[in-house]
Formats: C-alpha cells, sequence, structure tokens
C-alpha cells in the first residue's frame, strides 16, 4: 500500500514537474504573443499586464512600413530559409547515405571536416565572404544568401543524417537490389522512407537555423533581399524599441514553424530520439 | 531449367580468406545445402551466387551462362535473408507487390499474384499489417512470399528458420522441403544446424573455413564422412573419437595405454597397408555401440558417467578409461537402465568403425 502511494506520489511529481518546465520553456513564447496584441503604452506598464484589451495595430502597422518593408523581407526570410532547407536536404541525404554506405579513401577526415563548418563562428567568416560576393557582384542577392546558409545546413544535415542511414540494415538494401531495383531506386524508395523522422528533424533545425540568421543577412543583404531578423532590429527607433510591432514580428515568424513542428510532432519525436526501425 | 555451377570461387575480405577455391554444381530441381559453422563462408557463396558480393576469383554460372558481371536485380535468383530484411515501412501486401513493381508487371496481374501467394502463405488476413504487427514465424512466411511471388530460377535461403522456437521450425522445414519439391526450383540453403540439413537437402555440402571438406547426399554424408570434421560435425551426439595407433601383435588391433579393440578380418584387410603404429583416431557413431551390463567376450569396460534420457531412447555418456564416449541406445532395446557410477561392457560395431589418420584427418577406413 505504501508502495502504491509512493509510486503514485512519484507519478504526481513528474507531471507536476513536466507542467512546471513546459511553462518555463513555453512563457517567453506566449509572452512574444500578448505583447503583441498590445499597445506601446501597455507593454511598458508595470507590473507587466497580463489581463489587457487586446489591439492588432502592431500587426497592422507592418504593413503599412516602407523602412524596412515588413512584408517583402518576411517573404525573403521564408524563401532563402526554405531554399537553403531543400538544397540542404537534397545534398546531405545524397551524401550522408554515401558515407553511410561506402569505404570513402580517408573518410572520417572528411567528415570531420564536414562537420567542422558546422562549428566554424560566423563571425570570422562574414567580412572574407562580403569581400567575396562583393567582388561576384552577389551582394543583396537571395541566391547568394541561401548558398552561404547552406554552408551551415548541408553540414548538419550529412552528420545528423548518417547515423540514421547507419541504422539501416544492409539486407534491406539487399533485397531491394536482388527484387531488381537500381542503387538510386533502393535509396528512394527503401532508405528514404525509412529516414523520414530524420529528414524532419533536420528540416526543422535549418529552417530554425536560417530563419534566426541575423549577422550574414545584415551584412550581405541591403533592400532587395534583406530578412525578417534584420527588419527586426530596424524596428529600433530612436524613441527607443517599438516592443509591439518587434513581438508581432517575432510571432509571425514562429507561428509557421510552431504549426509545422505541430503537424510533424510524431516524426519529430522520432527523429530526435534518433528512433529505432522496427 | 536452373543449373548452378561454381568454378573456383575465390572470396577475400580484405587480407581474410573467407571462400577458398570453391568449385560445385548444383542440378536443376535440387535443393542444395551449404552446411558449416559459423564462418566457414557458406554464406559469402551464396552471397556470391546473389551477386551481393564479388568473387575475387572464380566464375558463376546460371545455366551455362556466366553472371559474374550481372546486377543482382538480373540474376533471376531470389533470397529469403536470415533477418527476413523485411521492410518496416511497407505492409504485408506491399512487400508481395514491391519485387513485382521492380519488373512492370500489370495491376491486373499483380493482384492476382499478391493474391495466390498470399492464400498460400496463409497471409491473406494479415495483408494490411506491417512487419512490426507480425509475429516471427508471420515475418518469415512474408519473407518466403517476397522470393516467392518472383518465380525466380533459383532460390538462396539463409538460414530462415534460425529465429524460429524449436517446434515452428521443425514444421516449418516439413513444409520447405515439400514446397521445394512442388516449385521444383533450384535452392540452395545455408545453415549450421545439420539435422535440419540432412532433413532438407538432397545434396549436402560441408564447409569449413572457406574449403569444401564434402560433398554428398545425407546419408553419404553421415555413413561415409571424408575427414574427421565431417565425421564430428554430422550426427546427433556427434561421433565418439579415440586416439588408437594401430598395433601390430600376431593379430591387429587397435591399442593405447587405455584399452585395446581388435580389429576383425574386413577392417584388418583394409588397414593392411598402414604402418604399424602409425598415430589413428578410432571413429565410432553413439548408435554403433553396444552395451551391456555384463562382460561378455571381447567387450570392454566402462564405468557410466551420466546418463541422458531423450524420450524413447538413453544417451549414456561413459568413461572409457579417461576417455568420455556417448552411448544411444533405444530403451526398450536396452533391456536395462543404466546407473551412474554403474560398472557397464561396449562393443563396437566393427562394420561402423572408422578410422582417420590423426595428422592429416583423413578418413582411412
Amino acid at each position: 500500500m505504501i508502495a502504491d502511494l509512493w509510486s503514485k506520489a512519484r507519478q504526481s511529481l513528474l507531471f507536476l514537474s513536466m507542467v512546471i518546465i513546459g511553462l518555463v520553456f513555453a512563457f517567453p513564447l506566449v509572452w512574444i504573443a500578448m505583447s503583441s496584441f498590445k499597445t506601446r503604452v501597455q507593454n511598458f506598464a508595470l507590473p507587466p499586464l497580463v489581463i489587457f484589451q487586446p489591439t492588432l495595430e502592431n500587426y497592422t502597422g507592418l504593413f503599412q512600413l516602407q523602412n524596412p518593408a515588413f512584408m517583402a523581407d518576411y517573404r525573403n526570410s521564408f524563401v532563402i530559409a526554405v531554399g537553403s532547407t531543400v538544397i540542404s536536404l537534397v545534398m546531405g541525404c545524397l551524401t550522408a547515405y554515401g558515407f553511410s554506405r561506402h569505404e570513402i579513401k580517408m573518410g572520417g577526415c572528411l567528415f570531420g571536416w564536414i562537420l567542422s563548418l558546422r562549428f566554424f563562428p560566423v563571425v570570422a567568416m562574414v567580412i572574407p565572404i562580403y569581400v567575396l560576393f562583393r567582388g561576384l557582384k552577389l551582394l543583396d542577392n537571395h541566391a547568394a544568401l541561401i548558398a552561404v546558409y547552406c554552408i551551415f545546413n548541408i553540414s548538419f544535415t550529412i552528420w545528423f543524417l548518417k547515423g540514421f542511414f547507419d541504422e539501416i540494415p544492409k539486407s534491406l538494401e539487399e533485397a531491394a537490389r536482388l527484387d531488381g531495383y537500381s542503387p538510386f531506386q533502393v535509396f528512394y524508395r527503401v532508405c528514404l522512407p525509412l529516414v523520414r523522422p530524420g529528414i524532419i528533424t533536420a528540416a526543422i533545425f535549418c529552417l530554425i537555423q536560417s530563419i534566426n540568421e541575423f549577422l550574414l543577412a545584415m551584412s550581405l543583404t541591403a533592400r532587395v533581399a534583406e530578412t525578417a531578423p534584420v527588419a527586426l532590429a530596424k524596428l529600433q527607433t530612436a524613441v527607443g524599441p517599438d516592443w509591439g510591432k518587434m513581438c508581432a514580428v517575432s510571432s509571425l515568424l514562429i507561428v509557421p514553424i510552431l504549426i509545422f513542428t505541430i503537424l510533424v510532432r510524431n516524426q519529430l519525436i522520432r527523429g530526435m530520439s534518433f528512433g529505432k526501425l522496427k | 531449367m536452373a543449373t548452378i555451377d561454381l568454378e573456383h570461387l575465390t572470396l577475400y575480405y580484405g587480407r581474410v580468406l573467407a571462400v577458398d577455391d570453391v568449385s560445385l554444381c548444383i542440378a536443376d530441381r535440387e535443393l542444395c545445402v551449404l552446411l558449416g559453422p559459423t564462418g566457414c563462408g557458406k554464406t559469402s557463396t551464396m552471397r556470391m551466387i546473389a551477386g551481393l558480393e564479388t568473387p575475387s576469383t572464380g566464375k558463376v554460372y546460371l545455366d551455362g551462362e556466366v553472371i559474374n558481371h550481372l546486377y543482382p536485380g538480373d540474376r533471376d535468383v531470389a533470397m529469403v535473408f536470415q533477418d527476413y530484411a523485411l521492410y518496416p515501412h511497407m505492409t504485408v501486401k506491399q512487400h508481395f507487390a514491391f519485387p513485382l513493381q521492380a519488373h512492370k508487371v500489370t495491376k491486373a496481374e499483380l493482384e492476382q499474384r499478391v493474391g495466390e501467394v498470399a492464400d498460400f502463405l496463409q497471409l491473406s488476413d494479415l495483408l494490411d499489417r506491417y512487419p512490426s504487427e507480425l509475429s516471427v514465424g508471420q515475418q518469415q512466411r512474408v519473407a518466403m512470399g517476397r522470393a516467392l511471388i518472383r518465380r525466380p530460377k533459383a532460390f538462396l535461403m539463409d538460414e530462415p528458420l534460425g529465429q524460429l522456437d524449436g517446434r515452428t521450425r521443425a514444421e516449418m522445414r516439413a513444409s520447405l522441403k515439400r514446397l521445394q519439391q512442388e516449385l521444383g526450383t533450384t535452392t540452395i540453403y545455408v545453415t549450421h544446424d545439420q539435422v535440419e540439413a540432412q532433413s532438407l537437402g538432397d545434396k549436402i555440402v560441408v564447409m569449413k573455413t572457406g574449403l569444401i571438406q564434402q560433398v554428398g547426399t545425407p546419408e553419404e554424408i553421415y555413413n561415409d564422412p571424408a575427414n574427421l570434421f565431417v565425421a564430428g560435425f554430422i550426427g546427433t551426439p556427434s561421433m565418439n573419437f579415440l586416439e588408437c595407433p594401430l598395433h601390430v601383435d600376431g593379430k591387429v588391433g587397435l591399442k593405447n595405454h587405455r584399452f585395446e579393440v581388435a580389429l576383425g578380418p574386413s577392417l584388418t584387410q583394409k588397414v593392411k597397408d598402414t604402418p604399424a603404429e602409425r598415430p589413428l583416431i578410432l571413429g565410432i557413431r553413439p548408435e554403433h555401440i553396444r552395451l551391456s551390463p555384463q562382460d561378455e567376450s571381447g567387450d570392454l569396460p566402462a564405468e557410466v558417467y551420466v546418463v541422458e534420457s531423450h524420450g524413447n531412447e538413453y544417451v549414456v555418456n561413459l568413461n572409457l578409461g579417461g576417455d568420455v564416449i556417448k552411448v544411444r541406445r533405444d530403451r526398450k532395446k536396452l533391456g536395462f537402465r543404466p546407473e551412474v557410477g554403474q560398472t557397464v561392457w561396449v562393443r563396437f560395431l566393427q562394420d561402423k568403425i572408422h578410422l582417420f589418420d590423426k595428422e592429416t584427418g583423413a578418413r582411412l577406413v
């Protein structure tokens, strides 16, 4: 009986801990969303307002902005993030598969070098890349920013997905080869479906990384390819930050990612736990 | 028609020699079993036939045509893997359809063949299930079905019954044998289980460390083993081995410091060219040793060490002057129950004695 009580108490404590941790992590997001519906005055109220009359003025104000032209910047962010993510996933999948399935001379060193790109400090490469892109006349260009983001995203994707491909038993591919499928068909019809959780997880990481990136976007873009984080920084007005609009921009950046994550949450959980094949 | 010929096949994994100059002919409709312990090269040999490994040297022929250069999918062979190799993301129906889709079979024909195979293997009610929702026995049948549906020239089976429990294994063995006979498809079957090999195979190829030790029917392998390894590997319990140099002292016999066995006229004739005192090993199967509670002329005394009861048989472990041998006798025919510590008398049936050269392991008689 004492054992039962202790078991129930432990489960309740665990649940309570999970709720608290969840609230702690969710709180910043919730506060940002709430602040986006507050007026300037309401945002500076002390104590902070939890119950208030919401307003859409921050959102409607974004559409009217000329500098930054927020909607254009918002579109740029997603075009560049999605473009970079798609290219990274395609190239990352193929490369990870190659590393997993083939003996490559000095493959370990090569793999380590690829991984090192992920850890390279962005601040150290901003100026060289700027000089390079200026010489190539690639400044303020969507494709150029996608290419730069691919440096980090591809290396991450290769490292992340190699583990997933390693988990696939070789006998599955051998069975498909014996059934008459070409090596690419085996990759496409057998291996890719099995690493789908990994692909989705990698996609989310790449999207978040690309959408959040500020330093390179600020340095390499001006008007045409300017992204939302740069626009966000420009909301620091002479009279101080426009918190309402900044929170509105942040919310608009978070929401699509959040929706995508919720839609693929099962695959994401499997991917995060390096989901076992069954 | 599908004959398979292997000509001087050799396979290296790096510097490790896995298959050493294997040459073999497998006739049409034959069920050939590659038998041997782990690491003997049997699976590697099969994989070379399938095209999953490239031979270092040698050729593989299918119906007289060299197929070394052919992609696995173009060889028209189907393989059942040891771990079944079922795709976790496909249902049973999709598993059956998958090989046919590679060959652009029409939808109508695909549905018909899937239905036929599912009915044959009693999987019709499970077509929408995924492998994780199936029992091990059902998974094994799905793997079989995926091979069957292709109607290949040859089946390659890599220990397909290895994961089943004893009873299911025995049932599946019989089903497999019947299936192969009905279909008449040339089959190569890899196993380390000599009971499985003997019950299934038309021909058994015993392998060790990449080399073929002996090729023959189950009866030939059992009754006339080519060497010590084959003799010891085949049979349950395995053959008893006793070191006994040849001794000639008026009559020919085998004598060591513990006991002496006289050889009858037939065996004496067969060893007449063998030098005296040559180190030999006497081999005798457990069922070819007579056991008696009383001393009869020419019998050897032994102490009962362990008595194992196997259904209607005893397997009696005896201490014969320091060597432990096993005797297998039917309970009723034995007439008495041996007790541990009891002294009994054993006699080797002369026409069942095998003599092996101790140094080479080759069978002399």
